[in-house]
């Protein structure tokens, strides 16, 4: 089986490696491509079924807070090329605002960073159930 | 007898009976009168002033009609005694022109010819005392004449000085909106002359920024006869400006149309500039304020991001470590998120406390306060069962506001009450309501330790706290039900004494019924 593709929209390096801790700990074997500015996550997401041919990814953790854009808005972006991709919000934001658009945006779940190792851990759990779904639906 | 000095009728007959006779015919007719046996004594009665004087020929003697006149002469301009001399019967024309000449002196005088008849008698005496009331009353005239003269002397001696002296400048104006007249200090302040002021007006000194509103309201005020009020800067005759308040009032006849114009025009600066410097001081605390909280808010919510960070890693670390350290350095990873979910606490209530400034206004929505209590002792229900707390409460009413808030303030009373109980008594709340000039007065009491009065401010500020060693807690949850009181326009203290139990108290507006 290939390795899940995991796309991470994250700044705080901090939270990129408890997202591989988590990976790791729910044995999901991937592959993490790694976006850390909006700037980034933007040229990544243009390059989606462009001529160099990159595929949408397998699963799409997206915080909401990056630096140099919207999260909202890559967001957008994103479900327009990867319609079938699930997206993991991972944010500290616990507005309710904040909430509510990224559901109306296609997000598939809404991951609040908790401050707690164990919790935190928890998002390979998700992922791997997110990924699943979405393999078997193929 | 004392009666009105103009009714006093004086009889001077000392011979035979015709003294006895007046007194006895006036009497008849209603008209009292009393008899002086000598002159002497009708010029005593004279000097103390007396309505008429009736006076037998034959007791007038040249001396004694000097010593009358000697007292008439003291005699207010307005006064003129009457007086009725009864002459001999059938006296030659002669001798009646001598005794006219004779009694000249006296001024008033009424021949009266023997013998006498009453009707005579009575319609000289009254006719006489006639006269003489008439003469009071232009007395009465006189002094109310001159008492307005006084006055009005006074008034303009007043006004003079009031002109001349007032910091103020007064002025007038016609109906048209001329100016008229004004205080010679307006020449002084500006170093018009009194000929240019008049021609100019007040707008040659007016500054050019406030000369268009000034001279709108002064044609606003001229064509409707609303009162003139207006602040404008006024040039100085050193060139500086200064800020001067100009008030006026029509003074109307009594068929309603305007006479005059009458105004004052006072220095106002100073109060000026330290109102601007108020305002300014002012405007920069509110965003000074405004930073603060801002501030706060963003601090406290990006300071969990790090705060997470140390958390979370401190348990990865011990997690792949932990099985080759000993119990003591293991211990050092349980400090650290000590600290760290104390420093937590600290920021979770700080961000809840900044959030009740920071959130948006929302429509008023009516809460009910009972609801509010019920979810905050459903909260509170594991340290209520801990602590065996017995919790009464009156009906509560509905009010206007978020019930959640309203819920957070109960939980923060209650959890308070519970935390500051005597250790060796079940803790007792009791949550009683009034309504109070329209609105909601609610106050939780308690059995606890209580605090010295003299905390009772003191309690209510962010980090406060009282018991710092003996209890935990942040010092944010009593900020934060001011707050939230004080967001819906209540207010809320605290009354207490060391062992007795507190009662806090907050108000609330009644809903508005629709």
């Amino acid at each position: 089986m290939n390795p899940v593709q995991v796309l991470l929209a994250e700044d705080n390096r901090g939270d990129v490696i408890l997202v591989r801790e988590a990976l790791r700990e729910y044995k999901v074997d991937h592959a993490l491509r790694l976006v850390e500015d909006g700037d980034q996550a933007m040229r990544h997401i243009d390059s989606i079924g462009g001529p160099t041919d990159v595929p949408c990814p397998d699963i799409f953790l997206l915080d909401l807070n990056i630096p140099r854009g919207s999260g909202h808005e890559l967001l957008e972006k994103f479900r327009l090329c990867c319609p079938d991709t699930p997206v993991v919000i991972i944010t500290s934001s616990d507005a309710p605002s904040d909430i509510a658009r990224a559901h109306q945006l296609g997000a598939s779940r809404y991951f609040r960073k908790p401050s707690n190792l164990e919790e935190f851990l928890q998002l390979g759990a998700l992922v791997k159930e997110l990924v699943g779904s979405a393999a078997d639906s193929r | 007898m004392e009666m009105p000095h103009p009714e006093r009728v004086l009889v001077h007959a000392p011979y035979g009976r015709d003294g006895a006779f007046i007194v006895e015919v006036l009497a008849t007719a209603g008209i009292p009168s009393e008899v002086c046996p000598t002159i002497e004594s009708v010029c005593a009665e004279l000097a103390l002033d007396v309505g008429v004087v009736i006076v037998a020929d034959e007791a007038l003697r040249d001396a004694s009609i000097q010593e009358l006149n000697c007292v008439l002469k003291n005699h207010a301009s307005w006064s003129d005694v009457p007086f009725i001399v009864l002459s001999g019967p059938g006296e030659a024309a002669e001798v009646g022109r001598y005794r006219i000449n004779l009694l000249s002196p006296l001024g008033n005088v009424i021949l009266l010819q023997r013998p006498l008849r009453r009707e005579g008698v009575v319609s000289a005496a009254s006719t006489a005392l006639r006269a003489r009331r008439r003469q009071y009353q232009i007395r009465g005239l006189l002094e109310a004449e001159r008492r307005n003269v006084d006055a009005l002397r006074e008034s303009e001696d007043h006004f003079r000085h009031a002109v001349e002296l007032n910091p103020q400048v007064p002025w007038t104006a016609t109906p048209g909106g001329r100016l008229e007249d004004f205080s010679p200090r307006w020449l002084d302040l500006t170093g018009l002359t009194r000929e240019d002021a008049l021609h100019s007006g007040w707008s040659q000194v007016i500054h050019t920024e406030d000369r268009g509103f000034g001279t709108t309201a002064w044609l606003h005020s001229i064509e409707t006869g609303e009162p003139y009020d207006v602040e404008q800067r006024v040039r100085l005759a050193d060139g500086n400006y200064r800020w001067m308040r100009s008030r006026g009032q029509p003074r109307r006849s009594e068929s309603g149309q305007i006479v005059r114009w009458y105004g004052t025009t006072e220095d106002i600066h100073e109060r000026k500039v330290a109102e601007e410097q108020l305002r300014e001081a002012n405007a920069e605390l509110l965003s000074k304020n405004r930073e603060l909280e801002e501030f706060a808010y963003v601090s406290s919510h990006d300071l969990q991001e790090p705060l997470r960070m140390v958390n979370i890693y401190t348990q990865l670390l011990v997690r792949r470590i932990g099985d080759l350290l000993d119990d003591e350095t293991r211990s050092y990873a349980g400090t650290i998120q000590e600290g760290v979910h104390r420093m937590e606490n600290l920021l979770r209530d700080l961000l809840s406390f900044s959030r009740l400034t920071h959130a948006e206004r929302e429509a008023p929505r009516t809460a009910s306060l009972s609801g509010a209590l019920s979810d905050s002792l459903l909260a509170l229900q594991g340290r209520i069962e801990e602590t065996g707390a017995v919790i009464t409460s009156d009906g509560l009413p509905d009010i206007s506001g978020d019930e959640a808030q309203f819920s957070q303030l109960f939980q923060n009373l209650i959890s308070n009450s519970l935390k500051y109980r005597k250790p060796d008594e079940k803790p007792r709340i009791r949550i009683s309501t009034k309504l109070r000039d329209g609105e909601w007065l609610i106050a939780v009491t308690d059995n606890g330790i209580g605090f010295d009065q003299k905390h009772a401010e003191r309690i209510f500020g962010l980090f406060r706290r009282l018991h710092r060693d003996e209890y935990p807690g942040t010092g944010i949850g009593l900020a934060i039900c001011k707050r939230i009181v004080e967001r819906y326009g209540g207010i809320m203290w605290a009354e207490s004494e060391p062992g007795r139990g507190s009662t806090f108290y907050f108000t609330v507006s009644e809903t508005n019924r629709a």
